[in-house]
């Protein structure tokens, strides 16, 4: 039976391998994400003080199941009967009591933050009304007028637009069958229970546009198209070609020996008939590629206009050349002209704070994603819902 | 134990390898009946023979490709990209309900109501254009985009605008394929060769054979202009947009000129000239329980579908809930329902009036006689709030 034993044994050991790795990786994703919010701090420690006691737990039970089930039983039942107990009083009540005991210390060590997150809300008026439906998030704001249920409402569908650093009120309803608001950037998880009307308190406290600053470096899947081919090759042959302003900064800032690698991929490039048939991208050039590449868009300033000469500048990046964020070197900046300057090689950033619904409300349940748009000021916010407004006032 | 162990795999390979739609290598062949494709009163299914199965399948892979690669002939390399990358992303976002040919028939259809949209008639809702009229992009894009409330099409909001721009390629395209299809099918359900008949009235197989091959010289003869005729009305779309000539006069929601406007829209509502109230009823909730089940049946889509005059009192217009939206579909009706052209009898004015008191309505149900008082239960809030309550008992959409 020892066989059994260690598959079972298995158990505990890969769940705590896997948080772990959860801890040791962050880069693997299966750790929390990053918190933005000030309740989030109390929350995650909860999350974790939990997670060590009931880990404790459940591995010294799985440990303990083991030996008994299998290794003890080979044991006991040498003379091929089994043995037979009535229980034990002293056992018991251990059992009991220190678990009641640990649930009583959990319980109130909960009560501050509980407090923090659902009844320490300012009783201000609801930025939004949250309706969730399946399979989406409809969003209305109250319009010019300030009253929700008047026809100049604004109705925006999975996405929902927060100011930074302060602590607003939503509305969340349903109008179907229940569902459950997620912001786990924020640490907010709440129900909405068809027929109710529940209040949602929560800050953000980093804007949208910063958390994408600090997550802008490129990866190899911004470099693949919706048919799995890979779009690196033209971007290597242009930098390689450094027939712009900027494909020769980038060239001339990039190491010797990629250099003396994209001289040979151009060779291969030009015997396979370029741009018909990419040959693919060796991994060495890839990995360097990509690297080197982070490594401008971290230190580097692209928005020199004597490197953008000949780029076509989308709108939003041109808007967000005129109010750059933290000073004129900004990763995203820099990230949106490279975009700009290969459109359609590089994929769009679409880093974002998630809106999820984490109840299974049906089929369609893990479509219903939307986003939380933090902005940096309420007037940015302001100008986002009159924009908003105009477009949906449209008479012509 | 190992046998349960074996078992207890294979239902986690089948859980986790999940259940992907394979892709067939053709797109399979509408099969219509003879009400749907010519309007005869017949529940007949139009069967081709073989040999005319084979041709039109032939014609179809010629001009359109198969799912695997789809194209065009006449198109170039970027909009051959396009149309690859926009079915890889039908695959995953679109086909479980719009079906793999687009004819609004994937597995999940069938649950839905109202049905996804079948694009292979060539007739769209929910457009800027003429109501014979195709669709423009943008008119696709932004259904798209804002999803169409009311029903289970969900708003694509989060992608890319490249991606979507890509989807649009896709759709247009199996619309043109749907299309091209009909009509070579319906021209045979008009004058090709019933074989079977032939047979039963004595005909010598030779002849029967002989005509088979000629109405196939003739299909093959004709397909050209067909797409022709499809691509030219794709193209002309642009042209037919509904532009109202008159702009929406601008009221202070709180001046007396804006209740005026109110009371107008009231009076053509209730009045013979737009007589809105014959299907919205006198109170705006068209509600379908109310109904007359003789005016039930009698509502019926284009496609065959239950398709009901709307609750006015909801404030949802699945087609876009701007003022021009409104102003279009009283202008042009709802191609393929029931909804009447209002813009042969209704001055720009007019119609603007009636945009007006509809967009007031949800929130102010008074303007309109209520007869029935709404029953208690519904505890807070008014307005659209009890609106939404009334949706449910309405909507049978739920799965
Ligand atoms: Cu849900």
């Amino acid at each position: 039976m020892s066989k059994w034993a260690y598959f079972f044994l298995a158990v505990p050991i890969l769940v705590v391998a896997i948080f772990g790795a959860s801890l040791l990786f962050p880069s693997l994703g299966w750790g929390l994400p990053e918190n933005v919010s000030t309740i989030g701090k109390s929350i995650d420690f909860l999350y974790y003080a939990i997670l060590a006691i009931t880990g404790v737990v459940f591995v010294g039970t799985q440990l303990a199941l083991c030996w008994l089930l299998f290794i003890e039983k080979g044991q006991a039942s040498k003379d091929g009967r089994g043995k037979y107990t009535h229980g034990n009083h002293r056992a018991e009540v251990i059992w009991t009591v220190v678990p009641a005991f640990v649930l009583g210390i959990i319980a109130f060590a909960q009560m501050p933050a509980w407090y923090q997150a659902r009844f320490n809300g300012p009783r201000v008026d609801p930025i939004a009304r949250v309706v969730a439906r399946q399979f989406e998030w409809r969003i209305v704001y109250p319009g010019p007028d300030g009253q929700y249920d008047t026809s100049d409402d604004i109705h925006v569908p999975n996405e929902l637009h927060v100011p930074v650093n302060r602590r607003v009120r939503i509305e969340l309803r349903t109008m179907d069958v229940l569902h459950s608001f997620f912001l786990p950037h924020l640490r907010v998880k709440h129900d909405a229970v068809p027929g109710l009307s529940v209040p949602v308190w929560f800050d953000a406290t980093k804007t949208t546009r910063e958390y994408q600053n600090e997550n802008a470096e490129l990866s190899n899947a911004d470099f693949r198209a919706v048919d799995g081919t890979t779009r690196l090759g033209r971007i290597c042959v242009a930098i390689d070609e450094a027939k712009t302003p900027l494909t020769s900064f980038l060239k001339d800032h990039l190491s010797a020996e990629t250099r003396a690698m994209l001289a040979s991929y151009l060779v291969t490039w030009n015997a396979t008939l370029g741009a018909e048939f990419e040959p693919a991208v060796p991994s060495g050039l890839r990995s360097a590629m990509i690297g080197e590449l982070n490594g401008i868009l971290a230190t580097e300033d692209l928005s020199d206009p004597k490197l953008t000469e000949g780029i076509n500048l989308t709108a939003s990046t041109t808007s967000h050349l005129a109010s750059p964020l933290g000073g004129r070197k900004s990763t995203l900046l820099n990230r949106e002209i490279l975009q700009d300057a290969f459109p359609g090689e590089i994929k769009p950033l679409e880093r974002h704070f998630d809106l999820a619904c984490a109840e299974l409300c049906g089929w369609g349940h893990y479509k219903m994603k939307g986003r939380l748009i933090v902005h940096e000021t309420q007037e940015e916010l302001d100008a986002w819902l009159a924009e908003r407004h105009a477009e949906q006032e449209a008479s012509r | 134990m190992s046998r349960r162990l074996t078992w207890l795999t294979g239902l986690s390979v089948l859980l986790l390898g999940g259940c992907g739609i394979n892709l067939p290598g053709q797109y399979p062949l509408a099969s219509y009946t003879r009400a749907e494709l010519i309007g005869e009163k017949s529940d007949e299914r139009v069967d081709l023979p073989p040999a005319i199965r084979e041709e039109l399948g032939n014609l179809l892979v010629d001009y359109f490709g198969t799912p695997k690669q789809p194209g065009l002939l006449s198109i170039s390399d970027e909009q051959w990209q396009n149309l690859i990358h926009g079915q890889a992303l039908y695959q995953k976002h679109c086909i479980h309900c719009h079906g793999l040919n687009g004819g609004g028939n994937g597995p999940t259809a069938p649950f839905l109501f109202p049905r996804p949209r079948d694009y292979r008639r060539g007739v769209f809702k929910w457009k800027s254009t003429t109501r014979t009229a195709k669709p423009t992009r943008e008119d696709l894009l932004l259904i798209l985009k804002e999803g169409a409330i009311g029903t289970s099409m969900p708003p694509f909001r989060l992608m890319p605008e490249k991606q979507l721009n890509e989807l649009v390629d896709y759709v247009i395209f199996l619309s043109m394929r749907g299309e091209f299809e009909r009509k070579l099918l319906q021209y045979y359900a008009t004058e090709g060769p019933n074989v079977r008949q032939m047979y039963a009235e004595g005909v010598s197989g030779a002849e029967v054979q002989q005509s088979v091959a000629q109405f196939n010289k003739e299909l093959a003869e004709m397909a050209p202009e067909v797409l022709a005729e499809v691509q030219e009305s794709w193209r002309q779309a642009g042209d037919d947009i509904i532009e109202p000539n008159e702009t929406m006069p601008s009221y202070n929601v709180e001046s007396e000129e804006y209740e005026a406007s109110l009371q107008r829209g009231k009076e053509l509502y209730l009045g013979d000239k737009a007589a809105c109230y014959k299907c919205h009823n006198r109170d705006g909730r068209a509600n379908v329980a109310d109904m007359d089940p003789s005016m039930r049946e009698k509502n019926v889509d284009d496609w065959g579908q239950p398709n009901y005059p709307r609750n006015l009192l909801l404030g949802m217009y699945r087609g876009g809930r701007r003022p021009v939206d409104l102003f279009r579909r009283i202008h042009q009706g709802i191609a393929g329902a029931q909804m009447p052209a209002g813009g042969s009898n209704l001055k720009p004015r007019e119609i603007w009036d009636i945009v007006n008191f509809v967009r007031a309505l949800p929130y102010r149900p008074s303007l309109l006689p209520q007869e029935k008082p709404k029953s208690a239960g519904h505890g807070h809030g008014h307005g659209a709030e009890e609106s939404h309550a009334a949706e449910d008992d309405a909507k049978a959409e739920d799965h």
